[in-house]
């Protein structure tokens, strides 16, 4: 096991592997989400309150998780960057900031196309709102720290902290709708008890969802291998692994 | 022929039918697929621009030789 991670967290073993699996979890992804959307469209009944707007549903959900999902793995791996020194670790996290950033405006953009017909407004200052719009000011901070560091180490340290001092946003993004009288509906799918949402309208959410985080895993690792040749630039695996020796 | 194609738009537009939120739901599939499309362009675009980049700097360190 111990061997697993020392190799993984070699720039050249990642940069390959990362090489053959980004392709399958895009095609995986794209079935997933193809499929998802034709049956969240077209199969799902529509809502008896909301109508077919509820079938925004399909792609504003799972935006509003990964936006949660991708904070997560970026401070996770900040914090190892931080912990043990790994440069590939702050690659990871560095990669995860603009893919986070554009889940959380696609949970705002389609949350607002949602909310006008639902709520007569684009926008409402409600707890959950207010605290993932301050998620996409942490992607969009963490991002500008980085561009405004020019040494890489520091960056990296710099951007971690933040990334971490920000992790305290994702519970209360997650219990905004608990803690506070919100205009946002409350927990439907992730209830412990039971989801009070029908299966044939569930089913589409939960592989759509699904189909989200394997196009995040292939989208990172193609940004990932980016940022790794960028890093790795001087080193001499580069030459052979990137085919231009 | 022009009978054919205002027949076609005609059976697109019911499938396409969202009722009264037709503009509202297709907006945001439609945002979310340019967004989706759009991160991977990035992504590919990135590292090409690293490979293109490296590729610069060992052509000059050939010449340097």
């Amino acid at each position: 096991m111990r061997k697993f991670w020392h190799e993984l967290a070699s720039p050249p073993h990642f940069y390959r592997l990362a090489g053959r699996l980004s392709p399958w979890f895009g095609w995986v992804a794209a079935v997933l989400i193809v499929g998802s959307g034709w049956a969240g469209l077209f199969w799902a009944p529509p809502d008896y309150q909301q109508g077919d707007a509820f079938r925004i549903i399909y792609v504003h959900v799972p935006s509003a998780w990964m936006s949660l999902f991708v904070y997560v793995v970026m401070a996770t791996a900040a914090a190892i960057g931080l912990i043990w020194r790994i440069k590939l670790a702050h690659a990871v996290a560095a990669s995860c900031a603009p893919l986070g950033a554009s889940f959380t405006f696609l949970a705002l953009a389609t949350g607002s196309i949602w909310g006008k017909p639902m709520w007569g407004t684009w926008w409402e200052w409600d707890a959950r709102l207010t605290s993932e719009l301050i998620l996409l000011f942490l992607y969009a901070g963490y991002m500008a720290l980085r561009g405004s560091i020019d040494d890489t180490a520091r960056a990296d340290r710099a951007s971690a902290v933040l990334a971490l001092v920000g992790v305290v946003n994702v519970p209360i993004i997650h219990y905004s709708v608990i803690w506070w009288s919100s205009l946002h509906q409350g927990p439907t799918v992730t209830k412990l008890d039971a989801p009070s949402i029908a299966v044939s309208m569930l089913v589409p959410l939960l592989t759509m969802s699904f189909g989200f985080m394997c196009y995040f895993a292939a989208v990172l690792l193609a940004r990932v291998r980016g940022e790794v040749l960028e890093r790795e630039r001087n080193a001499r695996w580069v030459r052979q692994y990137s085919g231009l020796s | 022929m022009g009978a054919t194609i205002f027949w076609f738009i005609m059976m697109l537009g019911d499938i396409l039918s969202m009722g009264d939120y037709t503009a509202y739901v297709w907006s945001a599939y439609g945002l979310t697929l340019l967004v989706l499309v759009g991160n991977i362009l990035l992504a590919r675009r990135r590292h090409s621009a690293a490979r293109l980049d490296l590729g610069r700097r060992l052509q000059a360190r050939e010449g340097e030789r």
